[in-house]
């Protein structure tokens, strides 16, 4: 099978991202930069999909495209459930590196959860209900009336999850979550994200600059090559679910997805 | 197929108004607020005088030969408060930021008489020094120092122990030392000192010929309030603004030395 | 686990005992110059007619107390100064804000800012007294005209502080506009708000001071020339050292309140 070709969603129902010939420029010192180009993917309902290339090469960027946050080159085609995603579209959640940086410090742990929620016609103990029970996904019930800076580097990005989730979207993108926690965070997270997946059905699109990860976590990788980046290869992950730390990744099948995965990146 | 020459630069920031347009622009507010002050206010007024006729007391002013040396009295007075204040906050600084002690034990004294509004300080000034020039730069110097001095005791204080430890392999005498290493390495701090201390000085300058009126733009200031002279009032406080504006342009030549500086 | 830690008030762990230190050397400072001063003018070797002895300042400044004067003095301009403070403070928050959130705003408006702030809040003194006359009201209008511009300035800086991140945080939440000032520039801006009105106490009361020495008769300002016109020395320097203590009183409650609790320090006792 040839791992360049794009794969398409099952069907166009159940379809929720389509980009076609997606590009993008960036003035900088030396001049203009093209980061993206001609980019162009499908992703479905429920789908978990990661986001792989050397850093620095746009991935991403290409994930704030789909979340709204910023705008590609025009001529580049953005669609989210059919209609052109230009402000981050309603059900679309993204999910930020620096969960330092992105939780509110004068607010806590609950109420950094009900923030997005204050929109919302609900009423104050509503709010407060659906935050706790986001809190009580990610294991944290017990530290909704802490502020931030209490927390462990990996606890405050589960509040970010929490804070996501509590929404309810249908698209979670997620942009390296867990670039910078320690080795046993990263699995216990990896985990989380996986269960929460199952649980909630959500669209994942996660991108990660750790191939085992991505290997690990997804149902397709995409593979991006170097600036001005397109999409090298799109891998299907047929590893059986649920995944397990050791036992998947030990698995023979996983190695040599692995290896297309490098192989793929290699190729750029 | 799109290409390079026919993309709109998207993720690029939108052209910019040079620098002098933008400044302008700015100005619109406070100028339409004059025009329509001045079209408004057609007879004259006892509190709201239309900016021309601002003008004409300003001449009439400059005319009978009081403008001038009331202007020169206050830039005088300025530039001599700023150097005096200047030197002796730096001296004083650099002695207190070297030894924690003398920190310690000035710090209530001088905190103390940081706060006393430097109003309270003129009759004072005045008992002792009448109403004269030197009174006023003593009063000024009194309020501004603290600036000049604390900034420069901060920068002493957090001055590299590598500093001395340079002067003593180099053999360097206690007066070489202060020369080529102390004193260089607090220019910065003392600029910093003069850039907080210069806004000051002009107000409490103003402000000692305000309540003294002893000569200079203050005393026309406060003559004008006691004589009614609502337009006069006006004009010299469109002067004090100018004079403002300068030592604003002051300061950023001053942090443009500064940061030049820093970078060698 | 590593507990990593935001920019936030700092942590006070559980097991703190307040302890009171006082700076012996700074108070033995002010007493010995004080004692100083008391033996050069009783042995009359100085002998400025001027220079009351400390002990007879406290006297004056104690029969002051005593007397009432300096309490309602001190009413008088304190409420001229706070109510000026308040009222400039909170028209710098809205305008600051303003201008901080808007680029249409500011373009269009910031020079003009730039220049009025220029202008040396003294010179307004005696515009204000020409128009409002020596009443309690041209204190307060003086007040509030110079203590907008710290409060404003520092109000856009905290505006425009907002970073990058929470922005898009706002951004993907999609909050409202409102929202958004409330939630997030608010909140990021108060620090630096507080900053700007720490500075404005303090030039309310110096400007209070100020406008009662040239204008309004009444409270501590016009005491002190009262008392300077009368030639009684001991009595004007007891309210110049009380304006000082005032505004010393002033700064460490506006720290209390502003919940720096941690560490409270004058310089002459520190809460640890």
């Amino acid at each position: 099978m040839n791992d360049a070709q794009p794969h398409a969603a099952t069907s166009t129902a159940q379809l929720l991202f389509a980009c076609r010939d997606v590009a993008i420029d960036f003035a900088g010192p030396q001049g203009v930069k093209t980061v993206l180009e001609g980019v162009s993917f499908e992703a479905g309902r429920g789908e978990f999909i990661s986001i792989v290339g050397a850093s620095g090469t746009g991935k991403t960027t290409l994930l704030r495209i789909l979340a709204g946050l910023s705008s590609p080159r025009p001529g580049s085609i953005v669609e989210y459930r059919g209609a052109p995603v230009q402000d981050p579209p309603d059900g679309v959640v993204f999910v930020f590196q620096d969960y330092r940086g992105s939780l509110l410090p004068w607010r806590t742990v609950q109420r950094n959860v009900t923030l997005g929620l204050e929109r919302s016609r609900l009423d104050r103990r509503e709010r407060e209900r659906k935050a706790m029970d986001a809190l009580g996904l990610v294991g944290l019930a017990d530290r909704a009336k802490d502020h931030p800076w209490r927390l462990s580097g990996g606890m405050q990005q589960r509040v970010q999850i929490a804070r996501a989730l509590v929404m309810q979207p249908q698209a979670l993108l997620m942009d390296e979550p867990f670039g910078a926690l320690d080795a046993m965070t990263k699995a216990s997270l990896q985990d989380e994200v996986l269960r929460l997946h199952e649980v909630t059905h959500t669209t994942v699109l996660f991108v990660t600059h750790d191939i085992e990860e991505a290997v690990y976590l997804s149902d397709r990788v995409i593979v991006l090559s170097e600036s001005p980046a397109r999409i090298t290869a799109d891998i299907r992950i047929d590893l059986p679910r649920p995944r397990e730390q050791v036992a998947t990744r030990e698995s023979p099948e996983y190695l040599a997805l692995r290896h297309r995965v490098y192989s793929a990146m290699g190729k750029a | 197929m799109a290409t390079m020459n026919d993309t709109a630069f998207s993720a690029v920031p939108r052209r910019r108004w040079r620098r002098g347009m933008l400044s302008l622009l700015g100005l619109l507010p406070l100028a339409l607020l004059l025009l329509v002050w001045q079209l408004v206010q057609q007879g004259p007024s006892p509190y709201f005088p239309r900016p021309s006729l601002w003008a004409d007391a300003l001449v009439k002013l400059a005319v009978t030969g009081k403008l001038w040396p009331a202007l020169w009295a206050t830039v005088q007075t300025f530039l001599e408060s700023l150097v005096i204040a200047t030197l002796l906050g730096s001296v004083l600084g650099m002695l207190i930021g070297r030894r924690r002690r003398i920190a310690q034990t000035t710090g209530p004294l001088f905190e103390f008489f940081r706060v006393i509004p430097a109003a309270a300080v003129v009759p004072v000034a005045v008992l002792f020094g009448g109403y004269t020039e030197s009174m006023k730069i003593v009063v000024v110097v009194f309020a501004a120092i603290w600036p000049v001095l604390l900034t420069v005791q901060s920068g002493a204080r957090r001055l590299p122990a590598a500093r001395d430890d340079l002067a003593r392999s180099m053999r360097l005498t206690r007066w070489q030392a202060v020369w080529k290493v102390l004193v260089p390495s607090m220019v910065p701090s003392i600029l910093l000192g003069v850039r907080v201390a210069a806004p000051i000085v002009l107000i409490i300058v103003l402000l000692v010929e305000i309540i003294t009126q002893v000569p200079g733009l203050g005393a026309l200031l406060a003559s004008g309030q006691q004589n009614y002279q609502a337009a006069q009032v006006f004009g010299i406080v469109a002067i004090s603004g100018i004079l403002g504006l300068l030592t604003n342009l002051l300061v950023t030549a001053v942090e443009a030395v500064a940061t030049r500086y820093e970078s060698r | 686990m590593t507990t990593a830690r935001i920019a936030g008030p700092p942590v006070l762990s559980r097991t703190r005992r307040r302890r009171l230190w006082l700076n012996w050397r700074g108070a033995s400072l002010i007493v010995a110059l004080a004692l100083l001063v008391e033996l050069l003018v009783q042995t009359r070797v100085v002998d400025f007619q001027y220079v009351p002895a400390p002990s007879a300042v406290i006297g004056a400044g104690w029969r002051l107390l005593a007397s009432g004067r300096l309490l309602s003095d001190t009413g008088h301009t304190l409420s001229a100064a706070l109510l000026g403070w308040a009222i400039g403070s909170a028209a710098g928050i809205v305008l600051g804000i303003w201008l901080g959130l808007s680029r249409w705003a500011r373009r269009f408006g910031l020079t003009s800012v730039e220049v009025l702030r220029a202008i040396p809040g003294i010179a307004f003194v005696p515009v204000v007294i020409l128009i409002f006359g020596f009443t309690i009201t041209m204190e307060v209008v003086t007040i509030l005209f110079v203590c907008v511009w710290p409060v404003l300035v520092n109000a856009v800086a905290g505006a425009q502080a907002v970073t990058a991140v929470h922005d898009d945080v706002a951004r993907t939440l999609q909050l409202s506009r409102l929202q958004r000032v409330f939630a997030i520039t608010l909140p990021t801006a108060v620090p630096y708000i507080a900053t700007g009105m720490k500075l404005g106490l303090s030039t309310s009361l110096a400007l209070a001071v100020v406008a009662e020495m040239v204008g309004n008769p009444a409270g501590l300002g016009y005491s002190i020339v009262y008392f300077q016109g009368a030639l009684q020395p001991a009595s004007m320097f007891a309210v110049i050292v009380w304006i000082g203590l005032l505004g010393l009183a002033l700064n460490l409650l506006y720290e209390l309140l502003t919940g720096r609790l941690s560490t409270v320090r004058t310089g002459l006792a520190e809460a640890r």
